[in-house]
């Protein structure tokens, strides 16, 4: 279980997240939706362990986060960042590696098992700069799951992606909860949210205005109230589209 | 030992003794009598100054490839943190203060009041270091651009300061003694310099060492880093100690001698994996093999006085800078 208690974050001196709690469960997909600036990012960052809180905390199987050694939470929670920022050109073999660093040793068989899930073994000697923005998505999921975390966190890995990308590396996280790892996601897309998602939490200027299931948490009354605009969900369950009309009135 | 140190290590044991025979006087190891001042010239001139180039070498190899790898930037050199201009800054003021110090401390006067610059260079940094990493307890955002910022104050106040003690010289004798050891040289040095430099340095490897592998982490940017576990705050704490005592070291027995810690990560890294941790030992040893390879050519030049070191550096790592900067224009970096 990771758990946010009454959790306050600041970030560059502004309050971005405000009283918030919620028990998230292992085996499923949690989506964090919100508009912009609603604190989606911050809270993610929290969740992690990156982002102290100022107030309240952030509990891991029932001990507080920031009590954790860097190395045992690093164990515990793979966080992938939403810009892939990589330094140096090295090999996609060298970079998911580096997921292990946490455990302090080579786990090739870890390394080999995050290659497999995600197809990359054809390009495990391929430079990153060499690749597609869809293989260099995979990459750093890859990367994040060599570390074989009971947590992953992403922020908005879908935003670099096209559809069919985005529609595979959902059906990897979707094998990760299967598995029994939990997932966290910031999205941006609710259709996304709506379809993929075991429980949305809707975020707006730091506070949560929604949690639940996606069909209540996104409810229409929902999105107007958190992005002030008129929408109705169309098609059957797990195909959803949004018509967003005009702003709400 | 990977492929890369591998091969600098061969380079460096056919670089030592092409550089104890070649000089103003050639030893001709073949020669069935040698000259009587041969093995003279060996132990007492060329084997100290080719120990203290491997030395040097190694520290600012090591340094720059450890710099390279935490401001992840391929154009970062360990000059940047602002060290060897105060270690510099503090050779200068020991011409200044040279009258007060005891006879029985002269010999050491330079050496100490260099390393007493880069010792406070680094606690400054140390200082700003704290103030940074606790702005970063929770996101660590700009903390390292903000400490490369700091680097760079440090810098330039020293460079003035040590300006300021050249054109204030006390007499002209002091102030070419000053310009000409700024510039970095091999020449004239004994072992009492090797016995300064070699323990400080090798201590600063092994520094830079330890933060190998949270080097590779910062690879994947600030937050993924601290995400794997890293500890920003050790890791600066590491940089600066490594940094500080290989550049601290080098600068108080040769002066400054530039672009080496700039431009042999570039040397090293097409023969690795490129990852920071890979790049550290082999980028020690060919600092040792470029400084080694530099002395010996500029002590063998017919020039009526020897082309200074540091000078001959930056003859050749200039035009190298900007064959990078190119380069990096056309995405080849």
């Amino acid at each position: 279980m990771l758990a946010a208690e009454n959790l306050a974050l600041v970030r560059g001196g502004k309050r971005v997240v405000e009283g918030l709690s919620a028990e998230l469960r292992p085996g499923t997909i949690t989506a964090i939706v919100g508009p912009n600036g609603a604190g989606k990012s911050s809270l993610l960052l929290g969740l992690a362990g990156l982002l102290a809180p100022s107030e309240g905390s952030v509990m891991l199987e029932g001990a507080a986060l920031a009590s954790l050694h860097p190395r045992g939470r690093a164990q515990a929670i793979g966080y992938l960042p939403q810009t892939p920022d990589i330094a140096w050109d090295v090999a996609v073999e060298s970079l998911v590696a580096l997921g292990r660093l946490p455990w302090r040793d080579r786990g090739t068989a870890a390394v080999e098992a995050a290659l497999a899930a995600l197809d990359l073994q054809p390009l495990r000697h391929r430079p990153v700069s060499q690749l597609s923005g869809g293989e260099r998505a995979r990459v750093l999921l890859a990367r994040v799951l060599a570390g074989q975390p009971q947590w992953i966190l992403a922020d908005e890995p879908l935003a670099a992606l096209d559809l069919a990308h985005q529609l595979a590396l959902l059906a990897h996280l979707r094998g990760c909860a299967a598995s029994g790892q939990g997932v966290v996601i910031v999205l941006h897309d609710l259709a996304t949210a709506m379809n993929h998602a075991d429980r949305v939490l809707v975020l707006k200027d730091g506070r949560l205005i929604a949690d639940g299931p996606p069909q209540t948490a996104l409810a229409p009354q929902v999105i107007a109230q958190g992005w002030g605009v008129d929408a109705r969900w169309l098609g059957e369950a797990g195909a959803q589209a949004l018509i967003a009309g005009r702003a709400a009135g | 030992m990977n492929r890369a140190s591998l091969i600098f290590a061969l380079l460096l044991a056919v670089l030592v003794p092409l550089s104890l025979l070649a000089g103003r006087v050639w030893i001709n190891p073949f020669a069935a009598d040698l000259a009587p001042n041969a093995l003279l010239i060996l132990a007492e001139l060329r084997l100290p100054r080719a120990v203290l180039g491997i030395v040097i070498g190694a520290g600012l190899g090591a340094a720059g490839a450890a710099m390279q790898g935490y401001l992840r930037n391929p154009l970062a050199d360990p000059g940047l943190f602002g060290i060897a201009p105060m270690a510099a800054l503090g050779a200068v003021a020991s011409f200044w203060l040279g009258a007060f110090v005891p006879p029985v401390l002269a010999a050491w006067s330079l050496p100490l009041m260099a390393l007493t610059g880069a010792g406070l260079g680094m606690a400054l940094l140390a200082l700003i270091a704290g103030r940074t990493s606790s702005d970063a307890a929770g996101g660590a955002g700009g903390g390292i651009a903000l400490f490369t910022l700091a680097g760079l104050m440090l810098a330039s106040l020293a460079g003035a300061l040590t300006a300021l003690a050249i054109t204030l010289a006390p007499n002209p004798f002091a102030l070419s003694e000053i310009v000409l050891w700024l510039n970095g040289a091999l020449t004239d040095r004994s072992w009492r310099e090797v016995a300064i430099a070699a323990p400080l340095t090798a201590a600063g490897i092994a520094v830079l060492a330890l933060a190998a592998r949270s080097l590779d982490a910062l690879t994947l940017g600030e937050e993924a880093a601290r995400s794997l576990g890293l500890n920003p705050g050790r890791l600066l704490a590491l940089l600066v100690v490594g940094v500080g005592l290989t550049v601290g070291a080098g600068v108080a027995v040769a002066g400054i001698i530039g672009f080496v810690g700039l431009v042999v990560p570039h040397l090293v890294r097409p023969l690795t994996d490129r990852l920071p941790s890979s790049l550290i030992l082999p980028s020690a040893l060919a600092g040792a093999c470029l400084v080694l390879a530099a002395d010996s050519i500029v002590r063998i030049m017919p020039l009526v006085t020897e082309l200074r070191l540091g000078i001959a550096l930056s003859l050749i790592g200039a035009p190298f800078f900007g064959w990078l900067l190119l380069r990096m224009r056309r995405g080849q970096l």
